[in-house]
């Protein structure tokens, strides 16, 4: 990445009619304004972590720190990719739970001890667990008057149309189909990050119930 | 593909227009019914009362709901939908809760009850026509729908006050 500038208002020229301003910057992002003839062509990109990603692109970023996701992947390589797709959407709050033990532990489902400091905002599951099925998860999840609205995201390969109507039965809130080609996944979770952290309203934190 | 329907229960009838207007702005172009209330929901869904002779196969493939409405309010028509999504078959559409306040405890009740997502209407135009294009091209275009269109038998909607 070519780096012109880090001071605001800072104008430079490229050229003899191309003129880029520093507008502001917040951390790593900086944004700039293109003054330029008709006749070039300006387009909007977003560089992230050394690589350009449009996916997130015009995304207004969620506060830092406000959106805790609890990703139930069994595949190291899948849950290594949802953590990075979801730190690049500004979510990097991430607890991975390989199985359907580790994730009913990090919920505290079933008076389980080991339950996160910081409870989930957004489940992403998969259904193919090794020690349960996940829709067992979503099941459990569903059960527990503390957990009940929690927004839980089906994310699965899995293409039979009788495992989706059970998802959407046990209380899903949405059921996403993995794609097994790297862009269109990177750019389905991105779309779930972003849909679900700063489009959507959801429930702000997990309280206990007043018995 | 044919065009896909959104029902909007909305009484506000400038709200709906505005609604309306943001949708037709949306790339992916989609088809708005609107109705008054969730009675109108109940009604459109299940093709009963003012929809009578409707064909009930024909759902639509998005509900987009208000919370507060006259003769049956979100929250309450969320509680009736439930009851029919537990059983067979489960196509009903994805809820999505589009109003103005968006107090903690509404949202929280409107997850608990079953809706799939919480939005709040934006005040500006231009907003809600990025609003619109975005739960549009979540639950339209990457959410998988549920299986099959039939919605099954009316549900009995006398026992739904609290």
């Amino acid at each position: 990445m070519l780096v012109l500038s880090r001071d605001c208002d800072t104008v430079v020229r490229i050229g003899p009619d191309i003129r880029v301003k520093v507008l502001s910057i917040r951390r790593q992002r900086v944004k700039l304004g293109i003054d330029a003839p008709k006749e070039i062509r300006v387009w909007r990109e977003e560089v992230l972590r050394e690589e350009t990603d449009l996916t997130s692109l015009g995304n207004s970023p969620p506060a830092a720190g406000a959106f805790p996701v609890l990703v139930v992947e069994d595949d190291p390589d899948h849950a290594d990719l949802i953590h990075r797709i979801l730190s690049d959407c500004r979510l990097p709050e991430v607890t991975i739970a390989p199985t359907g033990t580790a994730a009913i532990d990090v919920l505290g489902v079933n008076g389980s001890h080991r339950r996160a400091s910081v409870p989930p905002r957004l489940i992403l599951l998969d259904l193919n667990l090794p020690d349960m099925p996940g829709l067992e998860v979503l099941r459990r999840v569903r059960a527990s008057y503390r957990l009940r609205m929690l927004p839980v995201v089906v994310l699965s390969g899995v293409k039979h149309e009788a495992l989706v109507a059970d998802c959407l039965r046990a209380g899903a809130n949405a059921f996403v189909r993995k794609s097994p080609h790297f862009q269109e996944f990177r750019d389905s979770v991105s779309r779930i990050a972003t849909f679900w952290s700063s489009d959507c309203r959801v429930p702000a934190s997990i309280v206990e119930p007043t018995v | 593909m044919g065009q896909k329907t959104v029902l909007l229960a909305e009484d506000d009838p400038a709200h709906a227009v505005l609604i309306r207007r943001a949708l037709e702005q949306v790339p992916s172009k989609c088809h708005l019914e609107v109705v008054r209330d969730g009675r109108g929901v109940i009604d459109y869904l299940f093709a009963t009362g003012s929809h009578a002779g409707r064909d009930p196969a024909d759902a639509p493939h998005l509900i987009l709901l208000d919370l507060k409405m006259p003769a049956m309010d979100g929250l309450q028509l969320l509680q009736v939908l439930r009851r029919v999504r537990s059983g067979e078959p489960p196509s009903l559409p994805p809820v999505v809760i589009l109003t103005s306040s968006a107090e903690q405890p509404e949202v929280a009740d409107a997850y608990r009850l079953g809706a799939h997502s919480f939005i709040q209407k934006p005040m500006e135009f231009a907003e809600l026509v990025e609003v619109m294009r975005r739960i549009v091209t979540y639950w339209l275009d990457l959410n998988c729908p549920p299986p099959g269109r039939c919605v099954g038998p009316p549900p009995d909607t006398v026992r739904t006050s609290q």
